[in-house]
C-alpha cells in the first residue's frame, strides 16, 4: 500500500480520486482498493459482530470487497462525502442481504412477515432498533479509528526506520499524553537530556498530526473537513 | 498486532482495544492529536524570565514564577501601593499572535472581572503590557488540589466538603453565562484557611476560541474551530472533543475530580461505583456516577443540584426509621443508613391521594392501624432510588388513574404508596421477580418475608445505580432479552435453556458474543427504567432480520433521550415461560396461548 502522500505530492484525496473517476478508470480502482486495503479490518469486525463467527465473517468480508471493486462506486450522491459512511452503509446493506437469504433459507423462502399492529397509537414501527444497530455502527467506526490511527503510526515509523528506529519506540507512548511514560526515564533509555527528549517528543506529535488529518483526508471528498472527522475519531472511543 | 489480555492505556487506564498498533491507546491519541495548541505544545511552553517580565511591569513587584503550563505562567507579584500581594497569569505569547484573539481577550476578561464570588480566584485587572497578555488576579496563599492529594489521601468527608462551594461558584459563573471548560484539581486552589476557589475562569474559551468566535469579523471560523478547546483529557466532558460543550461540562469534570478524590483515581470506561473503593454511602455512588453520565442531559441539570445532593449525602439521614441493623449483611447495606421509609399499603382498599393521605389524620390513622394489623409492608430503601425507580415505575402505573404517589418532601421523608391491591401486585412482581426460579416454585400470589424482599430489592437497586447490571442481566432481564438474537427453535441448548435446566456455558458465552452491544443495550434499558416514568408498556409483535416473527413488548419511557425500547419475548413452550410472561406484563398477554399452542 503506497500512498502518494509519504512524498507530499498528493493532488486529489484518494476517495476523490475513486469518485471523481468513478472506479471505472485504473487509477479510481487502485486507489479504492488501497482504501478496501487500509479498511478491511472495520468491514471485518462488523461482520463478526453481526453474528459470523471468523472464517465466515473473513469469507464475506472478502467476497464484499471483491464485489464492491468489482462494480465500483455508482453515480454521485452526496453522502459519500465520507468514505467511512460509504463502506458502513455499504456493509449493513450487504449484511442484511446475507441475513435476508439465510432466512429464506432457514424458513421455507419468500414467506413476507408482515407487522400486526405497527404504528398502533402511535408506537414506531417495529424493528430491531437503535439496541443492535447503533452499537454495530459504533463498532464499525470504532476500528475505523484504530485503523486511521495504526496507519498514521506506520507512516511515522517508516519514516524512522531504520536508524531512528529506537527513538521512535521510545517516544511512541508520547502521543498519547503526558502522563503515558516519564520525561526522565525517556532520557535515560535514549541517552538524552530531558530538554532533548521533550523537544523530540515535540517534533513526533507535530508530525504525528500531519499524518493523522493525511491519513483521515485520504478518506475524504474533497469538500469535507479534515478536522470535523478527526474530530468525530476522537469521540468514537467514548 | 495483537496482544494479551488487553492491555490499560497508561494515560487514561482503559483497555487498550486489541488490535490497535504498539499498544498506543486511540482515545488518547486521537485527543492528543486533536489538541494542537492547548495541550500538544504545552510542553514546550516555555515560561517567560523573570527578568522580562520584571521590565514589562514597572508597576509590580514581580517575585518569582509559581506555575506553568499550556494556560500560561502564573508570578507571585505584589502591588507595592496597595500592599497586598498578586498573582499576575501570562498567557502564552503564541497567543498573540492569532487572529481575533485580542478582541476575544478583552472580551472574556471583561466577563472574568464582573465575577464576584468568595469561591472564585478574583481579577483585579487584565490587559497587555510590554507583549503580555497578562491577568491580574488574587493571590491565594496555599496549594492546589493536586498538590493536596499528592500529599495525602482525602478522607471522604473531606472530599465531599469541597464539592458544595466549588459548585455554588459554578453556579454563579453559570448564570453570568461563564463556563469554566477546564475545572480539575490544578485549577481548585484551597488556601491557608481552607477556603476552596476556583482558578482560571473562562481562560479555556480565551484560549481555544470558540465557535462563536468565528462572528468576529476579522478572523476566519474555520481555522478557528480547529483549534476548539477540549479541556484536559481525563478530566473533559465526552461532548467537549465535538466542540459542543455547555455548563454541564463543568459538572462532569467536577464529577472527575470528586471521584478521584474519593477513590485516588480517575474513573475508567466502566465506571467502578466509588463505594467499592472506599466506605462511603451508596447516595455518594449515585451523585458521582449522576455527575458522570456521558450524556449532559442525564447529569445533573445545573450546578446547584449537585451541590444539594452533595449536601444532602453528607447530613444525617432525616428518617425517623432507625438504622437497621444486620450484621450478616454486607457493609455497603449497612451504609444505607440516609434511607428513608418506602412504604407500600399493599392491601389498601380503594384509591387514596396520597399526598392528602400525608396530611390527614384521618389517613395516618389508617396507616398506623395498617402498620400494626400487618397490612403494611415496609421497604427501607434509598430515597432517591426508590423515587427513581420504584416511583418513577409507579407513577406511570398510578397515572392510569387508580393511585397516586406522594413525593418525599423536607419535613416528610416517608414515600407513601397506595393503590389497589392488583396495582400493588404488580410493583411488588416487579421486585419479587428478581428471583424467577424461587418466585415461580413459590407461585405468583406467595409474599415473600419483608427481609427477603428488602434485601432482593436493594440488590437490585444497587445494581441499577452503578450501572453493574450483571446482577440484574443475569436475573432479571435475561430470560427475556438474552435469548432474543440466536434463538433457534430447533437447538437443543435453545431448550434447555428455557427449560431450565443446567445452563451451558460456552453457549451462554456465546450468546453473549454473538452482540457485544446487548448488554449495553441492556444496561441502557435498565438506566432508562431508572430514571424516567414509564410511560406505557405494550405488547407488539413484527418481523426481526433474520429471525421471523417474534413477539415484542415496547417499554416507552416519558423523557429519556431514547424514549422507547423494545424487549424482544421469547415464548417458551413451558408453564414456566408462560408465568415468567405473566409477570412480566401483569398477567397472561392474549397471544401467549395462541403461540405456545
Amino acid at each position: 500500500m503506497q500512498f502518494t502522500h509519504a512524498n507530499g505530492s498528493f493532488m486529489a484525496t484518494c476517495w476523490t480520486l475513486v469518485l471523481r473517476a468513478n472506479a471505472a478508470s485504473p487509477e479510481g480502482r487502485a486507489a479504492l482498493s488501497d482504501l478496501c486495503a487500509a479498511y478491511y479490518q472495520p468491514v471485518f469486525v462488523f461482520l463478526r459482530r453481526s453474528g459470523f463467527d471468523e472464517d465466515m465473517a473473513r469469507d464475506h468480508a472478502h467476497s464484499f470487497f471483491a464485489h464492491l471493486l468489482q462494480r465500483g462506486i455508482p453515480g454521485p450522491d452526496p453522502e459519500r462525502g465520507r468514505f467511512r459512511s460509504y463502506l458502513l452503509g455499504a456493509v449493513k446493506h450487504f449484511v442484511g442481504g446475507l441475513q435476508a437469504h439465510a432466512c429464506r433459507a432457514k424458513r421455507g423462502g419468500g414467506m413476507a412477515h408482515v407487522s400486526l399492529d405497527a404504528e398502533v397509537d402511535g408506537a414506531p414501527a417495529l424493528l430491531i432498533g437503535d439496541p443492535t444497530v447503533v452499537p454495530m455502527a459504533e463498532a464499525f467506526d470504532r476500528e475505523w479509528a484504530v485503523a486511521v490511527m495504526n496507519r498514521a503510526v506506520a507512516a511515522l515509523a517508516a519514516e524512522h526506520a531504520p536508524e531512528r528506529e529506537e527513538q521512535f519506540e521510545a517516544l511512541r507512548p508520547w502521543l498519547m499524553g503526558d502522563e503515558a511514560a516519564s520525561h526522565a526515564e525517556t532520557a535515560r533509555k535514549l541517552g538524552m537530556s530531558e530538554g532533548a527528549v521533550k523537544v523530540a517528543v515535540h517534533r513526533l506529535r507535530k508530525r504525528f498530526r500531519e499524518l493523522l488529518r493525511q491519513e483521515i483526508a485520504q478518506t475524504l471528498d474533497e469538500n469535507q473537513d479534515v478536522e470535523d472527522e478527526l474530530r468525530y475519531l476522537c469521540t468514537v472511543h467514548g | 498486532m495483537s496482544t494479551n489480555a488487553s492491555p490499560k492505556c497508561p494515560q487514561c487506564g482503559q483497555p487498550i482495544p486489541e488490535d490497535a498498533a504498539n499498544g498506543l491507546c486511540p482515545r488518547c491519541v486521537f485527543a492528543k492529536a486533536l489538541a494542537p495548541t492547548a495541550a500538544g505544545s504545552a510542553d514546550l511552553h516555555e515560561p517567560p524570565p523573570l527578568e522580562a517580565v520584571r521590565a514589562a511591569f514597572s508597576h509590580l513587584e514581580v517575585i518569582e514564577l509559581i506555575g506553568s503550563g499550556g494556560m500560561g505562567a502564573v508570578f507571585k507579584a505584589r502591588q507595592p501601593q496597595l500592599e497586598r500581594f498578586v498573582a499576575l497569569k501570562i498567557l502564552p505569547g503564541e497567543l498573540a499572535a492569532r487572529p481575533g484573539f485580542s478582541t476575544r481577550f478583552q472580551r472574556e476578561a471583561q466577563a472574568l472581572a464582573k465575577l464576584s464570588h468568595p469561591h472564585i480566584v478574583a481579577v483585579h485587572d487584565f490587559g497587555r503590557e510590554g507583549g503580555f497578555f497578562y491577568l491580574l488576579m488574587e493571590f491565594v496563599d496555599g496549594v492546589n488540589l493536586r498538590q493536596l492529594l499528592q500529599s495525602r489521601r482525602l478522607t471522604p468527608k473531606e472530599a465531599l466538603s469541597i464539592v458544595p462551594p466549588v459548585c455554588e461558584a459554578l453556579q454563579c459563573a453559570h448564570d453570568h453565562g461563564i463556563v469554566h471548560r477546564d475545572i480539575k484539581p490544578e485549577n481548585l486552589l484551597i488556601d491557608k484557611t481552607g477556603v476552596v476557589k476556583i482558578a482560571d475562569f473562562g481562560i479555556a474559551k480565551m484560549i481555544g476560541g470558540e465557535a462563536d468566535a468565528a462572528t468576529d469579523s476579522n478572523e476566519a471560523g474555520r481555522g478557528e474551530a480547529a483549534s476548539l478547546p477540549l479541556g484536559t483529557p481525563g478530566y473533559a466532558a465526552p461532548e467537549q472533543a465535538s466542540g459542543s460543550a455547555d455548563h454541564r461540562a463543568d459538572i462532569y469534570s467536577l464529577g472527575v475530580v470528586l471521584y478521584e478524590m474519593l477513590t485516588g483515581e480517575r474513573p475508567k470506561e466502566r465506571i467502578e461505583a466509588p463505594s467499592k473503593r472506599v466506605l462511603v454511602d451508596v447516595r455518594v455512588d449515585e451523585i458521582v456516577l449522576r455527575a458522570l453520565e456521558k450524556t449532559p442531559e442525564l447529569r445533573f441539570a445545573t450546578a446547584a443540584e449537585f451541590r444539594t445532593q452533595v449536601e444532602a449525602a453528607v447530613r444525617p439521614p432525616a428518617s425517623s426509621q432507625p438504622p437497621e441493623k444486620r450484621k450478616s449483611g454486607c457493609i455497603r447495606l449497612l451504609i444505607i443508613a440516609g434511607v428513608i421509609v418506602l412504604a407500600l399499603f399493599g392491601l389498601m382498599i380503594g384509591i387514596y391521594l396520597a399526598s392528602r393521605a400525608a396530611e390527614s389524620s384521618a389517613a395516618t390513622r389508617q396507616a398506623a392501624a395498617d402498620v400494626v394489623e400487618g397490612r403494611t409492608r415496609t421497604f427501607t430503601l434509598h430515597h432517591t432510588f426508590a423515587a427513581d425507580i420504584i416511583g418513577g415505575g409507579l407513577d406511570a402505573i398510578i397515572r392510569d388513574g387508580t393511585g397516586s404517589v406522594a413525593r418525599p418532601t423536607a419535613d416528610n421523608l416517608q414515600i407513601m404508596v397506595t393503590a389497589p391491591a392488583d396495582i400493588m401486585k404488580r410493583v411488588q412482581t416487579f421486585i419479587t421477580v428478581m428471583d424467577w426460579t424461587d418466585a415461580i416454585q413459590r407461585g405468583p400470589n406467595y409474599q415473600y418475608p419483608r427481609d427477603t424482599v428488602m434485601h432482593a430489592a436493594r440488590s437490585f437497586f444497587h445494581a441499577c445505580a452503578i450501572e453493574d447490571a450483571t446482577e440484574v442481566f443475569d436475573n432479571l432481564l435475561s430470560p427475556l432479552v438474552l435469548a432474543e438474537l440466536k434463538h433457534d427453535a430447533g437447538s437443543k441448548e435453545f431448550e434447555n435453556y428455557q427449560m431450565g435446566g443446567a445452563p451451558d456455558a460456552a453457549w451462554e458465552k456465546s450468546l453473549r458474543a454473538d452482540w457485544p452491544g446487548k448488554e449495553e443495550a441492556i444496561r441502557r434499558f435498565i438506566r432508562a427504567w431508572n430514571r424516567y416514568p414509564v410511560k406505557r408498556i405494550t405488547e407488539s409483535s413484527g418481523v426481526a432480520i433474520g429471525f421471523g416473527l417474534k413477539h415484542f413488548c415496547d417499554v416507552t419511557f416519558e423523557g429519556a433521550p431514547q424514549s422507547s425500547y423494545q424487549v424482544m419475548i421469547e415464548p417458551a413452550r413451558t408453564p414456566e415461560g408462560a408465568q415468567k410472561a405473566a409477570y412480566f406484563f401483569g398477567s397472561l398477554p392474549p397471544w401467549w396461548s395462541e403461540e405456545t399452542r
